[in-house]
């Protein structure tokens, strides 16, 4: 239990040191503490900003800093219990400490929660997308504020956030944000046929 | 804590590291393709990362 602190612990301070590098190293002409901020801000699904001037900067910062966040929502320990099992390590302790989802153990290994659940948020973000670009959004816009809605974490390609979009797409957003705030476990149990368990 | 206990955490870590060096790297190479002007910065990162997650991983 208290490597799994120890490693969330250099899980969430060492990435974001190592993701902070391409926003230091670009034109964007930074310094590396407004870099970890940015990076951290980010994979910490806090969404907090030093950066101005989004909508003219390089699309794939813009990328870049949506998969940031992406990542970040999911759970770089998500990760890390996929590879535990292989290396023998106690990976459902880990998932306990990093994940506020009090549930019992709902399925046999580590491993299959793992997959279970990056597969419900891979197919929220993609339904996400689809519903941002049916309301008008460029397929790059939609594609990154919906890797940043899922996770509740709110970076956007634009200076003027949601409110530089269509009413439509602020509606999706609402309604994929309480998607993406609700504990994943309801969705793997819905797939299993509990779908009262949503209310 | 006895010191073989650090070392997983430092293996998960210095993967955990490459897998972000690599995702570097496919950035610069999306970010060349379209000619946006931060490859090298997405390259570097890549590299260093994959040069400190490498000794992580090597140092186990």
């Amino acid at each position: 239990m208290r490597q799994g602190f120890l490693l969330t612990t250099c899980a969430w301070t060492i990435i974001p040191a190592f993701a902070a590098l391409p926003l230091f190293f670009s034109d964007l002409d930074i310094s590396y503490t407004d870099a970890y901020f940015e990076s951290l801000s980010g994979m910490s699904t806090t969404g907090s900003t030093v950066l101005a001037g989004l909508d003219s900067m390089d699309p794939v910062l813009l990328m870049w800093r949506a998969v940031l966040q992406w990542i970040g929502g999911i759970g770089i320990i998500v990760t890390a219990i996929a590879v535990l099992p292989i290396l023998r390590v106690g990976g459902m302790q880990l998932f306990q400490t990093e994940s506020s989802e009090q549930s019992e153990k709902m399925l046999p290994r580590a491993s299959q929660v793992a997959r279970t659940v990056s597969l419900v948020y891979l197919s929220l973000t993609i339904a996400c997308a689809i519903c941002y670009t049916l309301a008008g959004m460029s397929v790059f816009d939609a594609l990154a504020h919906a890797m940043t809605t899922i996770p509740t974490a709110g970076y956007s390609t634009s200076d003027g956030s949601m409110g530089a979009f269509s009413a439509g797409a602020q509606w999706a957003g609402t309604v994929f944000m309480i998607s993406g705030a609700l504990p994943f476990v309801l969705y793997i149990r819905a797939c299993g046929g509990h779908f009262r368990e949503f209310f | 804590m006895r010191f073989p206990d650090f070392v997983p955490v430092f293996l998960i870590v210095g993967l955990l590291v490459m897998g972000e060096a690599m995702l570097a790297g496919l950035f610069a190479l999306v970010d060349w393709s379209i000619g946006a002007g931060n490859a090298d910065a997405f390259l570097l990162a890549a590299l260093l990362s994959i040069f400190v997650g490498g000794l992580a991983v090597v140092s186990n």
